[in-house]
């Protein structure tokens, strides 16, 4: 299964815009709802968990190269915002859990992916 | 080469634009990913500065081979204490701003951590002017 797919299916999560967004490989993944914190932390091809929906998190992701956008606490982003989104190719996914439960499932994930490798 | 953009006070849909468009100016002449990266950083911080602070502004980057400069400035009500707007936490940020994830004390702190060279002005009811320098290389934090 691919790391996509894992992920997709242990956060059960949505994804709102194209299959074709999907391109970027994941390397990792950076939790955070301050954006100033994830513009300084967050590395290229990381999954970026936040509670946030609005288009300026399509502008902090397309400036840090992450490789997904998790929204996290059921929250959909709006029509804007998923559309920009497909412009800049960001995919924007949708989880039902919170940021802790999304970032554990992940930091889980992780663990076993580099221990396979 | 030398770019400015014009920022607008409290436009969060063009928000980053310009930061944007550097960072693919700074790819297109080559300049190593690191230089890039601190750019993005700095010049986005700038750019958010003038949305959520100012009346209006311009945000501009002067590359060279061996350097890339970022200015941002703007017509607004200008910083009373520049130490304490450096200090990591302190914000004058609207509340509505906050919620967005904004507003969280970290923009001129990450501005100073990612630039190699700031300086900074300030008028009370004026505005402020930032000049800040970052060299091109692979590892200048």
């Amino acid at each position: 299964m691919s790391l996509w797919n894992k992920i997709m299916e242990s956060l059960e999560l949505k994804l709102l815009t194209s299959p074709e967004t999907l391109k970027r490989q994941v390397r990792g993944a950076y939790c955070g709802d301050l954006l100033s914190d994830v513009l300084a932390h967050v590395a290229p091809g990381d999954l970026w968990v936040t509670i946030h929906r609005h288009r300026n998190v399509v502008a902090v992701s397309t400036l840090t190269n992450v490789s997904g956008v998790v929204i996290t606490g059921d929250r959909y982003p709006d029509r804007e915002t998923l559309e920009v989104a497909e412009r800049e190719a960001i995919p924007l996914l949708v989880t039902k859990l919170n940021n802790f439960q999304a970032s554990g499932k992940l930091y889980q994930i992780f663990s076993e992916y580099s221990q396979e490798m | 080469m030398e770019m400015t953009f014009d920022v607008k006070s409290m436009d969060f849909k063009r928000a980053g634009e310009a930061a944007g468009k550097i960072k693919k100016a700074l790819q297109l002449v080559g300049m190593e990913i690191d230089t890039v990266r601190r750019a993005v950083i700095v010049a986005y911080e700038a750019e958010m500065n003038i949305v959520i602070h100012a009346r209006q502004g311009t945000l501009t980057a002067k590359v060279h081979p061996d350097r890339l400069e970022i200015e941002a400035n703007d017509e607004g009500p200008g910083i009373p204490d520049i130490d304490l707007a450096f200090q990591e936490g302190y914000s004058t940020a609207p509340e509505h701003v906050r919620e967005m994830g904004f507003g969280a004390g970290m923009g001129l702190p990450n501005i100073k951590r990612f630039s190699d060279d700031l300086e900074i002005e300030s008028k009370i009811d004026v505005g402020t002017q930032l000049k800040t320098i970052i060299y091109n290389q692979t590892s200048g934090e």
